[in-house]
């Protein structure tokens, strides 16, 4: 149910709106009389304004991200789905996402286990004894949780697609060419360093 | 032999076939493999990535700690 007082709210928020726009080119032209007039401000609207163009911003950031990894593991089900036919199998796309989703689990627990340590031991590392001790371990179990991936992913694409050992490698090596293709031009556009998938 | 483990082998079988390298040596070799790697895999997982990487750093003198750094900042 739509209130009386809506349309009068509505005029009141694009005003402010007009407002912070016009404040915004004002404190570009005149800053010091523009923000004098900023210090007496009561319309508290326009801080939401203001808050939403920031949120925005971050909403953006994150939706890059989102659509980014989407992409990719859509496109991945998608190319071995395709895959699969190509090799004239009877796929079913639901063994394809089943498995692959799973599939994700190496990457989630390497990504939270990054996102962890790079608040309790921030980089960059040290050259120390202790610095070097961790890299190598930080590294090493980077390099597990890799192979890991590999298995995974040689057995989801080996019980989705039904396929024999050979073709299974040579899918998921032509699988592997396309993510680090897609991962150079993902850093190249400043999109991931390291491509969730 | 247990029933349901008969079972089991010939629902397996019936799900994909057995892997076959087209020679039975490769083909005993991958099944070892496979067959170690198929329960309990970071057995052998994190030691081999260890035995891996203290090589690597120690034929191509490359910082571990420069790569550590760099996969830190890539999440």
């Amino acid at each position: 149910m739509v209130s009386k007082h809506s349309p009068k709210a509505f005029s009141s928020a694009v005003a402010s709106l007009a407002i912070v726009l016009r404040r915004c080119i004002l404190l570009i032209l005149t800053p010091y009389k523009t923000m004098r007039k900023i210090s007496t401000e009561t319309d508290y609207t326009q801080l939401y304004w203001i808050g939403l163009f920031i949120f925005l911003y971050f909403f953006i950031i994150g939706f890059a991200k989102i659509l980014t990894f989407l992409v990719l593991f859509l496109g991945t089900v998608g190319i071995m789905y395709a895959v699969g036919r190509g090799w004239k199998k009877v796929v079913k796309i639901s063994n394809v996402l089943f498995t692959f989703s799973y599939g994700l689990l190496p990457t989630t627990i390497w990504f939270y286990l990054s996102l962890a340590l790079f608040y309790l031991l921030p980089p960059p590392r040290t050259p120390s004894l202790e610095g070097k001790i961790f890299s190598a371990l930080y590294v090493s179990f980077s390099l597990s949780l890799l192979f890991w991936k590999l298995i995974l992913t040689y057995l989801a694409i080996r019980f989705s697609l039904k396929l024999g050992f050979y073709s299974t490698m040579f899918t998921l090596v032509l699988y592997t060419i396309c993510i680090l293709t897609i991962s150079y031009f993902g850093f190249a556009l400043g999109l991931s360093t390291v491509p969730f998938i | 032999m247990n029933i349901s483990y008969l079972k089991n082998k010939y629902h397996e079988a019936f799900i994909v076939d057995p892997s076959d390298l087209g020679n039975p040596v490769l083909t005993k070799v991958y099944k070892r493999i496979s067959g170690n790697l198929k329960t309990m895999p970071f057995i052998y997982l994190v030691p081999i990535s260890i035995v891996i990487i203290f090589i690597l750093s120690l034929l191509f003198k490359f910082s571990i700690v420069r790569i550590a750094t760099l996969l830190q900042n890539g999440f």
